[in-house]
Protein backbone atom coordinates (compact mmCIF):
# COMPACT_ATOMS: atom_id res chain seq x y z
CA UNK A 1 0.00 0.00 0.00
CA UNK A 2 1.40 3.36 -0.95
CA UNK A 3 0.14 6.23 1.86
CA UNK A 4 1.55 8.98 -0.54
CA UNK A 5 -0.27 8.07 -3.63
CA UNK A 6 -3.59 6.91 -1.83
CA UNK A 7 -2.98 11.14 -0.64
CA UNK A 8 -2.38 12.11 -3.93
CA UNK A 9 -5.75 10.62 -5.14
CA UNK A 10 -7.67 12.02 -2.56
CA UNK A 11 -5.93 15.47 -2.80
CA UNK A 12 -6.97 15.08 -6.46
CA UNK A 13 -10.61 13.73 -6.04
CA UNK A 14 -11.99 16.31 -3.52
CA UNK A 15 -10.52 19.07 -6.29
CA UNK A 16 -12.27 17.62 -9.12
CA UNK A 17 -15.21 14.91 -7.86
CA UNK A 18 -16.28 14.90 -11.56
CA UNK A 19 -13.13 13.56 -13.24
CA UNK A 20 -13.37 11.07 -10.25
CA UNK A 21 -16.51 9.69 -11.13
CA UNK A 22 -15.55 9.60 -15.03
CA UNK A 23 -12.08 7.17 -13.84
CA UNK A 24 -10.10 9.82 -15.26
CA UNK A 25 -7.54 10.36 -12.42
CA UNK A 26 -4.46 12.51 -13.08
CA UNK A 27 -1.53 12.79 -15.55
CA UNK A 28 0.54 10.57 -13.45
CA UNK A 29 0.14 6.60 -13.76
CA UNK A 30 -2.71 5.35 -11.17
CA UNK A 31 -0.40 3.69 -8.45
CA UNK A 32 -3.46 2.98 -5.85
CA UNK A 33 -5.24 -0.84 -5.81
CA UNK A 34 -9.07 -1.00 -7.66
CA UNK A 35 -10.07 -1.88 -4.15
CA UNK A 36 -8.37 1.32 -2.87
CA UNK A 37 -9.90 3.06 -5.68
CA UNK A 38 -13.00 2.25 -5.05
CA UNK A 39 -12.77 3.08 -1.48
CA UNK A 40 -11.75 6.51 -2.47
CA UNK A 41 -14.47 7.31 -5.10
CA UNK A 42 -17.22 6.34 -2.17
CA UNK A 43 -15.96 8.53 0.64
CA UNK A 44 -15.26 11.49 -1.78
CA UNK A 45 -18.24 11.48 -3.15
CA UNK A 46 -20.35 10.59 0.17
CA UNK A 47 -18.68 13.82 2.10
CA UNK A 48 -19.60 16.01 -1.43
CA UNK A 49 -23.07 15.01 -0.66
CA UNK A 50 -22.78 15.03 3.23
CA UNK A 51 -21.87 19.22 2.51
CA UNK A 52 -21.29 20.63 6.58
CA UNK A 53 -18.04 20.36 7.79
CA UNK A 54 -18.68 19.05 11.21
CA UNK A 55 -20.95 16.04 10.32
CA UNK A 56 -18.37 14.63 7.71
CA UNK A 57 -15.66 15.40 9.98
CA UNK A 58 -16.31 12.30 12.36
CA UNK A 59 -15.84 8.47 12.09
CA UNK A 60 -18.89 7.16 14.66
CA UNK A 61 -17.50 5.12 17.27
CA UNK A 62 -18.01 1.36 16.74
CA UNK A 63 -18.52 -1.35 19.88
CA UNK A 64 -14.67 -0.71 21.01
CA UNK A 65 -13.59 3.23 21.12
CA UNK B 1 -21.05 -15.10 31.12
CA UNK B 2 -23.08 -12.08 30.27
CA UNK B 3 -21.12 -8.75 30.26
CA UNK B 4 -22.38 -7.54 33.64
CA UNK B 5 -21.59 -10.67 35.17
CA UNK B 6 -17.96 -10.64 33.25
CA UNK B 7 -17.83 -7.05 34.39
CA UNK B 8 -18.05 -8.22 38.13
CA UNK B 9 -15.77 -10.62 37.77
CA UNK B 10 -13.17 -8.20 35.98
CA UNK B 11 -13.86 -5.66 39.35
CA UNK B 12 -13.54 -8.37 41.83
CA UNK B 13 -10.44 -9.70 40.37
CA UNK B 14 -8.68 -5.84 40.33
CA UNK B 15 -9.87 -5.54 44.11
CA UNK B 16 -8.34 -9.10 45.17
CA UNK B 17 -4.68 -7.98 43.12
CA UNK B 18 -5.02 -4.39 44.87
CA UNK B 19 -5.71 -5.95 48.63
CA UNK B 20 -2.74 -8.40 47.92
CA UNK B 21 -0.35 -5.52 47.43
CA UNK B 22 -1.41 -3.56 50.41
CA UNK B 23 -1.07 -0.37 48.73
CA UNK B 24 -2.07 2.89 50.61
CA UNK B 25 -5.40 4.44 50.53
CA UNK B 26 -4.49 7.26 48.60
CA UNK B 27 -3.45 5.14 46.04
CA UNK B 28 -5.73 2.84 46.45
CA UNK B 29 -8.54 5.56 45.66
CA UNK B 30 -6.50 6.96 42.88
CA UNK B 31 -6.61 3.51 41.07
CA UNK B 32 -10.11 3.51 41.84
CA UNK B 33 -11.21 6.74 40.42
CA UNK B 34 -9.05 6.35 37.35
CA UNK B 35 -10.46 2.78 35.69
CA UNK B 36 -13.06 3.35 33.23
CA UNK B 37 -12.44 7.43 33.88
CA UNK B 38 -11.70 7.72 29.65
CA UNK B 39 -14.06 5.47 28.56
CA UNK B 40 -16.51 7.36 26.37
CA UNK B 41 -19.15 4.69 25.90
CA UNK B 42 -20.95 3.21 29.37
CA UNK B 43 -19.31 -0.26 28.45
CA UNK B 44 -16.83 -0.97 30.89
CA UNK B 45 -13.29 -2.49 30.83
CA UNK B 46 -12.90 -2.05 27.33
CA UNK B 47 -9.23 -3.33 26.77
CA UNK B 48 -10.15 -6.66 29.52
CA UNK B 49 -13.32 -7.52 27.12
CA UNK B 50 -11.06 -7.30 23.71
CA UNK B 51 -8.92 -9.94 25.75
CA UNK B 52 -11.66 -11.68 26.56
CA UNK B 53 -13.03 -12.28 23.00
CA UNK B 54 -10.17 -12.58 21.02
CA UNK B 55 -9.59 -15.65 23.78
CA UNK B 56 -13.48 -16.57 22.93
CA UNK B 57 -12.40 -16.57 19.28
CA UNK B 58 -9.69 -18.84 19.43
CA UNK B 59 -12.66 -21.33 21.55
CA UNK B 60 -10.93 -20.58 24.83
CA UNK B 61 -12.56 -20.12 28.44
CA UNK B 62 -13.26 -16.33 29.35
CA UNK B 63 -13.01 -17.98 32.75
CA UNK B 64 -9.61 -18.47 32.79
CA UNK B 65 -8.54 -15.40 30.70
CA UNK B 66 -9.76 -13.17 33.08
CA UNK B 67 -6.63 -12.56 34.87
CA UNK B 68 -4.66 -11.77 31.63
CA UNK B 69 -7.76 -9.57 30.79
CA UNK B 70 -7.37 -7.89 34.40
CA UNK B 71 -3.36 -7.59 33.30
CA UNK B 72 -4.21 -5.92 30.05
CA UNK B 73 -6.28 -3.08 31.30
CA UNK B 74 -4.19 -2.21 33.99
CA UNK B 75 -1.59 -2.10 31.35
CA UNK B 76 -3.67 0.06 28.73
CA UNK B 77 -4.35 1.95 31.52
CA UNK B 78 -1.12 3.36 32.81
CA UNK B 79 0.01 3.43 28.85
CA UNK B 80 -3.14 6.14 28.88
CA UNK B 81 -1.97 7.78 32.27
CA UNK B 82 2.06 7.90 30.42
CA UNK B 83 0.41 9.38 27.50
CA UNK B 84 -1.69 12.19 28.11
CA UNK B 85 0.79 13.33 31.49
CA UNK B 86 3.10 13.63 27.83
CA UNK B 87 0.83 15.22 25.32
CA UNK B 88 -0.71 17.50 28.17
CA UNK B 89 -4.16 17.07 27.32
CA UNK B 90 -7.39 15.54 28.74
CA UNK B 91 -6.89 17.55 31.84
CA UNK B 92 -10.19 16.93 33.32
CA UNK B 93 -9.22 12.74 33.76
CA UNK B 94 -8.50 12.02 37.47
CA UNK B 95 -4.42 11.62 36.27
CA UNK B 96 -4.44 14.94 35.02
CA UNK B 97 -5.18 16.48 38.19
CA UNK B 98 -2.91 15.54 40.49
CA UNK B 99 0.75 16.51 40.09
CA UNK B 100 3.15 15.42 37.11
CA UNK B 101 5.33 13.38 40.15
CA UNK B 102 2.31 11.09 41.68
CA UNK B 103 0.95 10.89 37.88
CA UNK B 104 4.01 8.97 36.92
CA UNK B 105 4.10 6.86 40.47
CA UNK B 106 0.43 5.83 39.49
CA UNK B 107 1.18 4.44 36.33
CA UNK B 108 4.37 2.95 37.38
CA UNK B 109 2.14 1.42 40.18
CA UNK B 110 -0.87 -0.18 36.97
CA UNK B 111 2.35 -1.27 35.17
CA UNK B 112 3.73 -3.91 37.76
CA UNK B 113 0.36 -4.37 39.33
CA UNK B 114 -0.61 -5.81 36.00
CA UNK B 115 2.72 -8.34 35.64
CA UNK B 116 1.86 -9.05 39.25
CA UNK B 117 -1.54 -9.95 38.13
CA UNK B 118 0.09 -12.53 35.40
CA UNK B 119 2.61 -14.20 37.44
CA UNK B 120 0.27 -14.50 40.65
CA UNK B 121 -2.88 -15.89 38.82
CA UNK B 122 -1.17 -18.36 36.06
CA UNK B 123 1.85 -19.16 38.18
CA UNK B 124 5.65 -17.58 37.97
CA UNK B 125 7.06 -21.18 36.84
CA UNK B 126 4.76 -22.40 33.37
CA UNK B 127 5.23 -21.62 29.88
CA UNK B 128 2.02 -19.71 29.78
CA UNK B 129 3.24 -16.82 32.22
CA UNK B 130 6.32 -17.07 30.37
CA UNK B 131 4.65 -16.15 27.04
CA UNK B 132 2.35 -13.69 28.70
CA UNK B 133 5.03 -11.63 29.81
CA UNK B 134 6.64 -11.68 27.21
CA UNK B 135 3.88 -10.22 25.17
CA UNK B 136 3.18 -7.42 28.02
CA UNK B 137 7.35 -6.69 27.98
CA UNK B 138 7.58 -6.50 24.01
CA UNK B 139 4.18 -4.91 24.34
CA UNK B 140 5.84 -2.04 26.55
CA UNK B 141 8.94 -1.96 24.56
CA UNK B 142 7.68 -0.62 21.45
CA UNK B 143 4.63 1.74 22.19
CA UNK B 144 7.55 3.35 24.41
CA UNK B 145 10.01 3.15 21.14
CA UNK B 146 7.02 4.63 19.05
CA UNK B 147 6.32 7.49 22.18
CA UNK B 148 9.76 8.39 21.91
CA UNK B 149 9.60 8.43 18.40
CA UNK B 150 6.52 10.84 18.36
CA UNK B 151 7.97 13.64 20.37
CA UNK B 152 11.21 13.17 18.02
CA UNK B 153 8.77 13.78 15.29
CA UNK B 154 6.61 16.44 17.11
CA UNK B 155 9.82 19.01 17.30
CA UNK B 156 10.49 18.24 13.37
CA UNK B 157 8.79 20.71 10.52
CA UNK B 158 7.69 17.77 8.32
CA UNK B 159 7.52 14.15 8.37
CA UNK B 160 5.91 11.20 5.90
CA UNK B 161 3.21 9.63 5.46
CA UNK B 162 4.63 6.66 5.60
CA UNK B 163 6.57 7.79 9.27
CA UNK B 164 3.07 8.06 10.41
CA UNK B 165 1.31 5.01 9.79
CA UNK B 166 4.66 3.12 10.89
CA UNK B 167 4.59 5.42 14.31
CA UNK B 168 0.95 4.09 15.15
CA UNK B 169 1.42 0.58 14.88
CA UNK B 170 4.24 1.24 17.12
CA UNK B 171 1.92 3.28 19.70
CA UNK B 172 -1.35 2.11 19.15
CA UNK B 173 -1.27 -0.58 17.33
CA UNK B 174 1.25 -2.59 19.33
CA UNK B 175 -1.45 -2.14 22.78
CA UNK B 176 -4.23 -3.66 20.66
CA UNK B 177 -2.51 -6.03 18.90
CA UNK B 178 -1.32 -7.30 22.28
CA UNK B 179 -4.42 -7.37 23.72
CA UNK B 180 -5.56 -9.63 21.09
CA UNK B 181 -2.40 -11.88 21.31
CA UNK B 182 -3.16 -12.62 25.45
CA UNK B 183 -6.25 -13.35 24.42
CA UNK B 184 -5.24 -15.92 21.74
CA UNK B 185 -3.15 -17.46 23.72
CA UNK B 186 -5.07 -17.76 27.00
CA UNK B 187 -7.15 -19.57 24.29
CA UNK B 188 -4.43 -22.42 23.55
CA UNK B 189 -4.54 -20.75 20.02
CA UNK B 190 -2.15 -22.12 17.51
CA UNK B 191 0.75 -19.87 16.23
CA UNK B 192 -0.50 -19.31 13.07
CA UNK B 193 -3.93 -17.92 14.75
CA UNK B 194 -1.96 -16.09 17.27
CA UNK B 195 -0.19 -14.40 14.19
CA UNK B 196 -3.47 -13.36 12.72
CA UNK B 197 -5.12 -11.77 15.87
CA UNK B 198 -1.88 -10.04 15.70
CA UNK B 199 -2.23 -8.50 12.68
CA UNK B 200 -6.21 -8.13 13.22
CA UNK B 201 -5.21 -5.93 16.00
CA UNK B 202 -2.73 -3.78 14.65
CA UNK B 203 -5.24 -2.86 11.75
CA UNK B 204 -7.76 -2.54 14.48
CA UNK B 205 -5.72 -0.12 16.48
CA UNK B 206 -5.07 1.97 13.22
CA UNK B 207 -8.37 2.42 12.47
CA UNK B 208 -8.98 3.83 16.09
CA UNK B 209 -5.92 5.85 15.64
CA UNK B 210 -7.29 7.41 12.44
CA UNK B 211 -10.97 8.16 13.98
CA UNK B 212 -9.57 9.90 17.10
CA UNK B 213 -6.74 12.14 15.06
CA UNK B 214 -9.73 13.24 12.83
CA UNK B 215 -11.86 14.09 16.03
CA UNK B 216 -9.49 15.46 18.04
CA UNK B 217 -7.82 18.03 15.39
CA UNK B 218 -10.74 19.56 14.98
CA UNK B 219 -11.32 19.73 18.99
CA UNK B 220 -10.00 22.76 20.40
CA UNK B 221 -11.45 22.82 23.66
CA UNK B 222 -10.32 19.63 24.80
CA UNK B 223 -7.16 19.14 22.57
CA UNK B 224 -3.75 20.61 21.66
CA UNK B 225 -3.01 18.73 18.82
CA UNK B 226 -2.66 21.28 16.30
CA UNK B 227 -1.35 23.77 18.83
CA UNK B 228 1.67 21.41 19.66
CA UNK B 229 2.33 20.49 16.48
CA UNK B 230 1.38 17.14 17.05
CA UNK B 231 1.89 14.77 13.85
CA UNK B 232 -2.01 13.06 13.72
CA UNK B 233 -3.06 12.27 10.41
CA UNK B 234 -5.25 15.19 8.97
CA UNK B 235 -2.15 17.43 10.04
CA UNK B 236 0.75 15.14 8.23
CA UNK B 237 -1.86 15.02 5.04
CA UNK B 238 -1.80 18.50 5.26
CA UNK B 239 1.95 18.50 5.01
CA UNK B 240 2.33 16.25 2.64
CA UNK B 241 0.08 17.64 0.13
CA UNK B 242 -0.14 21.12 0.22
CA UNK B 243 1.23 23.49 -2.38
CA UNK B 244 1.98 26.88 -3.29
CA UNK B 245 -0.75 29.11 -1.58
CA UNK B 246 -2.34 26.69 0.42
CA UNK B 247 0.83 25.67 1.92
CA UNK B 248 1.70 29.37 2.79
CA UNK B 249 -2.18 29.52 4.54
CA UNK B 250 -1.03 26.26 6.69
CA UNK B 251 2.14 27.39 7.78
CA UNK B 252 0.97 30.87 8.86
CA UNK B 253 -2.22 29.13 10.47
CA UNK B 254 0.60 27.12 12.34
CA UNK B 255 2.78 30.41 13.42
CA UNK B 256 -0.17 32.11 14.30
CA UNK B 257 -2.40 30.32 16.53
CA UNK B 258 -5.02 32.14 18.06
CA UNK B 259 -8.47 32.53 15.49
CA UNK B 260 -7.32 30.01 13.43
CA UNK B 261 -10.56 27.44 14.02
CA UNK B 262 -12.65 28.58 11.32
CA UNK B 263 -10.09 28.85 8.47
CA UNK B 264 -8.44 25.45 9.79
CA UNK B 265 -11.63 23.30 9.59
CA UNK B 266 -12.15 25.09 6.08
CA UNK B 267 -8.83 23.61 4.89
CA UNK B 268 -9.41 20.11 6.73
CA UNK B 269 -12.17 19.55 4.29
CA UNK B 270 -11.54 21.36 1.41
CA UNK B 271 -7.85 19.93 0.83
CA UNK B 272 -9.22 16.76 1.34
CA UNK B 273 -8.03 15.78 4.94
CA UNK B 274 -11.31 14.34 6.79
CA UNK B 275 -11.36 12.46 3.08
CA UNK B 276 -8.02 10.82 3.46
CA UNK B 277 -8.92 9.81 6.96
CA UNK B 278 -11.94 8.26 5.95
CA UNK B 279 -10.40 6.55 3.38
CA UNK B 280 -7.65 5.09 4.90
CA UNK B 281 -9.86 3.90 8.08
CA UNK B 282 -12.08 2.15 6.11
CA UNK B 283 -9.00 0.38 4.01
CA UNK B 284 -7.96 -0.63 7.41
CA UNK B 285 -11.26 -1.19 8.31
CA UNK B 286 -11.66 -4.10 4.97
CA UNK B 287 -8.29 -5.65 5.70
CA UNK B 288 -8.81 -6.09 9.64
CA UNK B 289 -12.31 -7.81 8.50
CA UNK B 290 -11.01 -9.73 5.91
CA UNK B 291 -8.19 -11.11 8.59
CA UNK B 292 -11.13 -11.99 10.88
CA UNK B 293 -13.16 -14.10 8.32
CA UNK B 294 -9.61 -15.63 7.54
CA UNK B 295 -9.69 -17.39 10.62
CA UNK B 296 -10.31 -21.07 10.82
CA UNK B 297 -13.24 -21.33 13.39
CA UNK B 298 -16.82 -20.91 13.28
CA UNK B 299 -18.50 -17.98 12.57
CA UNK B 300 -20.36 -18.12 15.49
CA UNK B 301 -16.80 -17.98 17.81
CA UNK B 302 -15.58 -15.22 15.90
CA UNK B 303 -18.87 -13.57 15.74
CA UNK B 304 -17.87 -10.59 18.26
CA UNK B 305 -14.57 -9.76 16.35
CA UNK B 306 -16.78 -9.35 13.32
CA UNK B 307 -18.92 -6.90 15.14
CA UNK B 308 -15.86 -4.70 16.24
CA UNK B 309 -15.12 -3.74 12.25
CA UNK B 310 -17.93 -4.21 10.25
CA UNK B 311 -20.08 -1.37 9.28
Amino acid sequence: MNYGNIAKLVHEAVKDPQRLLSGKTNSFPKKVSDNEYSIIQNTVLKNQAAGDVMAIGIIPEGLWA
Amino acid sequence: MIRDAIDQAILGGIKDNLSRNQLSPEMLQMINSSLNADNKNVELFKWAHLVLMSCECVGGSSDTAIPGAIAMELAALAADIYDDIQDQDNDDLPWRQIPVANAINLAICLSMLSINTVTKSYGEDNELCRELCQIVSDMWITASDGQFQEFLYDAKEEITLDQYFELVEHKSGSLVSSACKIGATLGGASLLMIGQLEKFGIDFGLMNQIRNDLSDFLNFQKKNDFVLNKKTLPYVYLLNTLEGENAECFRKLRDNKENMHEQLKQLVVNEGAVSYCKVMYEIFRQKALAIIYDIPVSLNQKEKMIKLVEE
